[in-house]
Parts: structure tokens; sequence; C-alpha cells
């Protein structure tokens, strides 16, 4: 975590965005929602973080080589796609994208998760993903 | 107990990590007399990710699923027993009826979609079902085993008790607690129950993710339980997965079972062992095959 969130919170208020959308605390958040449930003023921390993960994958200025955004991105690719996750494609496309080395470490948790019974390879699709697609477009539109 | 049906959202992970779940949820509910009914082709709810890309196309997304559940079976409860996806549904709920800009969005995918516009569907998770539909006394009565584990660590996780879920309260909640007690199951008074697993940063950032299921456990294990209780998917992969890893780095010794709660409830009901999925558990293998055993049922010997 380079910033304090007190400190991401800071910097957008004084306009700093480029080092706030930049950070790697953003992407750090979890979305685990305990900062907005104890938070004396309500505020939605969460949320802000969502707005700032946004933001930064919209101007493409999330730190490079971290997962996390890329995790993402690729979720919601495969999501558009298929309307579904499919938990093993999805791990491996994040691997090879941010960092292959990691896929040693993976293949271990992997062989584990395989004889368990728990590692699907399979696609995952639903039925309709056409009319998924086509409310995609609908709602981009407006209204 | 007359019979109540509910609908189902298994969500991805169910479908793959996360099996033990759907099998011994499914055996859970059999056992008090709870039909579910699958939802027909749902889609992914986004998960943490939608949000991060596009808050529009997060809500569509859940509100396909809302919409599904209207269209299929008006009026039913939607079952969601993961804390990602029932945080999701809930707050595209919230989203949808606090903001116009996003309602006038979510109501134009729908539209044209050929789906119900107007959603009135309560989402829920199976604790609350559980705790609010049957009840602890209920269940109480219907206890079949006599636990033989050990003391359980009861762990809520984040999303299922946080701003938009009615699961249990926020801050110390205790629900699942008293739904252990009530089967004869001894909890120990675990203080990290709704602190954050980290959810997929075991998976991104590692080490992080690590070091918050470290945590966990290590608290876990100081307070006197044998086994981690869970009732989030992804709770129960990030605290069972990587105890090898942990046990490697560290140096100490990590092999604690992670239940879900509805297999420890489903054993204690007498369900069939077989249909508790507890051969998808990794850590802990001795003690899961010490403690679940086929036993004569208590009143056989009382």
């Amino acid at each position: 975590m380079d910033f304090t969130p007190r400190r991401v919170i800071a910097l957008v208020r004084e306009g700093f965005y480029r080092d706030a959308l930049s950070c790697q605390t953003i992407w750090l958040c979890a979305s685990c929602y305990a900062c907005a449930v104890h938070c004396p003023r309500g505020i939605r921390i969460t949320d802000l973080m969502y707005t700032l993960k946004r933001e930064a994958i919209r101007r493409k200025v999330h730190p490079k080589g971290l997962p996390t955004p890329v995790l993402a991105q690729e979720f919601y690719r495969m999501v558009q796609r298929r309307g579904r996750n499919s938990e093993f494609w999805l791990v491996l496309r994040m691997a090879l994208k941010s960092d292959p080395w990691a896929l040693v470490r993976l293949a271990r948790s992997g062989w584990r998760l395989l004889r368990a019974g728990r590692l699907s390879m399979r696609t995952e699709q639903i039925r309709q993903a056409d009319q998924l697609r086509t409310m995609f477009a609908a709602a981009r539109e407006g209204r | 107990m007359a019979l109540r049906r509910y609908l189902y959202y298994p969500g991805c992970s169910l479908r793959g990590t996360g099996v033990a779940y759907d099998e011994s949820l499914r055996e859970c509910f059999r056992q008090l007399g709870l039909e579910l009914v699958e939802l027909e082709d749902w889609n992914c709810c986004g998960a943490t990710s939608y949000m991060a890309i596009d808050e529009g196309a997060a809500c569509v997304l859940s509100a396909r699923v809302l919409a599904l559940a209207q269209q299929q079976a008006p009026g039913v409860d939607l079952v969601a027993p993961c804390s990602a996806c029932y945080l999701v549904l809930r707050k595209t709920e919230d989203y949808i009826s606090r903001y116009p800009e996003i309602r006038s969005r979510v109501e134009a995918s729908l539209r044209k979609a050929g789906l119900p516009v107007q959603i009135g569907v309560q989402v829920r998770h199976p604790l609350e079902v559980l705790w609010e539909d049957v009840g602890p006394e209920a269940i109480r009565k219907r206890v079949q085993r006599h636990w033989r584990g050990g003391r359980v660590a009861c762990y809520y996780g984040c999303q299922a008790v946080r701003p938009y879920g009615e699961v249990d309260r926020p801050i110390r909640p205790t629900r699942l607690d008293e739904l252990m007690e009530a089967v004869n199951v001894p909890v120990v008074d675990y203080s990290l129950r709704t602190r954050c697993c980290g959810g997929s940063l075991t998976g991104t950032i590692h080490e992080v993710g690590l070091r918050l299921n470290y945590i966990l456990l290590k608290e876990a294990v100081r307070r006197g339980a044998e086994a981690i209780v869970t009732m989030c998917p992804l709770c129960q992969f990030n605290l069972d997965v990587f105890q090898n890893e942990m046990e490697r780095q560290t140096g100490e010794p990590f092999d604690l079972p992670v239940l879900y709660f509805t297999q420890v409830l489903g054993w204690c009901l007498g369900a069939e062992l077989e249909k508790l999925g507890l051969r998808h558990l990794i850590a802990g293998r001795d003690l899961v095959e010490r403690w679940f055993v086929k036993e004569r049922p208590v009143e056989a010997y009382v």
C-alpha cells in the first residue's frame, strides 16, 4: 500500500488526480465494506474506491504489472461474452497477462483443488448470452 | 413442517471451487423440508470486478438475475449462498431504487430483453432463511446425531453482514454461533469473525491475501478452535487452500478443517454423508474423517 486511504481521499480533494488514480492502494481494497459500516459520517469509502478504480482503468493509469486490474478486466470481458465466469480460465488468463511466474505457485494450489474435485475446466456459458449482450447495448444507449 | 419453496441462485463459485457448498446446502435444505429450485439460465452477478469497470453494466448484469427470478416465480424468495452474489444483488436493488440514472438504464435493458421491469424479489442468504423461516429452536428439535468433533470458530466473513445485508448485524454477529450451539456444536469466541479474508487478493496480490488468512487462522487456533465454520465460498477457499503454503512460510503447523455451516448442520440433522461434499475439503482431512462418520441416530441408543 503506497498511500493510506485517508491520503488517497486527500489527494482527490486537492486535485492530484493522477497521483490518486495511479496508486496501488485502491487495488488493495477487497470490498469488505468494513470501513463503510464503521464510518460515523456514513461515507461509503468502498464505493469511492470503486469510482477511483473505474476512473483509473478508463484513463489507463493503473499501476502496470499489478494483477488486480487485469483480473477485473478479464473478468469483465469473460462475463460480457459468456454471461458466466469460469474460474480456471479466468485465473489462467490473468496470470498470463500480468505475471506468468505466478503460474508456478498457482499450479500447486491447482493440483490440490484438482485432487479434491474442485477444479473445473469446463467453460461456463448461459443459454441466452445474446439476450445479455442486447441488454448491455440497450443500457449504453441510456433509455 | 410445511414444504417451503425458494428459488436458488448458486453463482459461479458453487459450480467450481465451492462445489461442496452447493452439495451440502441442497442436502441441508432437503433435510429441513425446504425446496430449492435452481433459477434457470442465471448469469454471473459481476462480483467485485464489474463495479470496478462499469457501474451501469454491473447493475444490468445483476438486474437480469433479479428479473429472471421475477419472471420464473413471482413472489418467491431468491436464495444466494455466496456472500458476494448476495451483496451485489442487494446492492443493485438499492441502486435501482436510489439512483434514477441507473434505474432508467436498467429498465431500458430489461425492456429490450422482454424481461419484467418491475422487480420485487427478496434476496436472502441461507443463514437468514434457516434463522428466520425455520428458527434455531425447530432445528434443535431435529438433531439426529451427536457432534463428535472439536470446538469451532464461526467465521461470518464480510459481505453478507455488511451494509446491504440482513443476515445479521454488521458488528459482532451471533446467528451462526447460535445455530451451531442449537445443534450442540461447541463454539469459541472468535473476535475476528467479520474481518476480511481478502477475497480475490490471494489470487492477485498473493502475499497480502496470504497474510490476512494467516491472521484469521492463527487467531482461531489461539482461541482453541479445531476447525473453522464458514458461510461463503471465497472465505472457505482462502482459508482452506493455502494452509500448506503458510506452514512452509512460517514454520507453524496449520491443519484445520474449514467447513461450510451447511456441512456441519447437515451432518447433525442426519444427512447422508456422501451428499455433504466432504471429499472436496483440503485441509484437516484426518479430523474430517474422524468427525464425520456414519453414526446411528441419537434415539437408537438413548
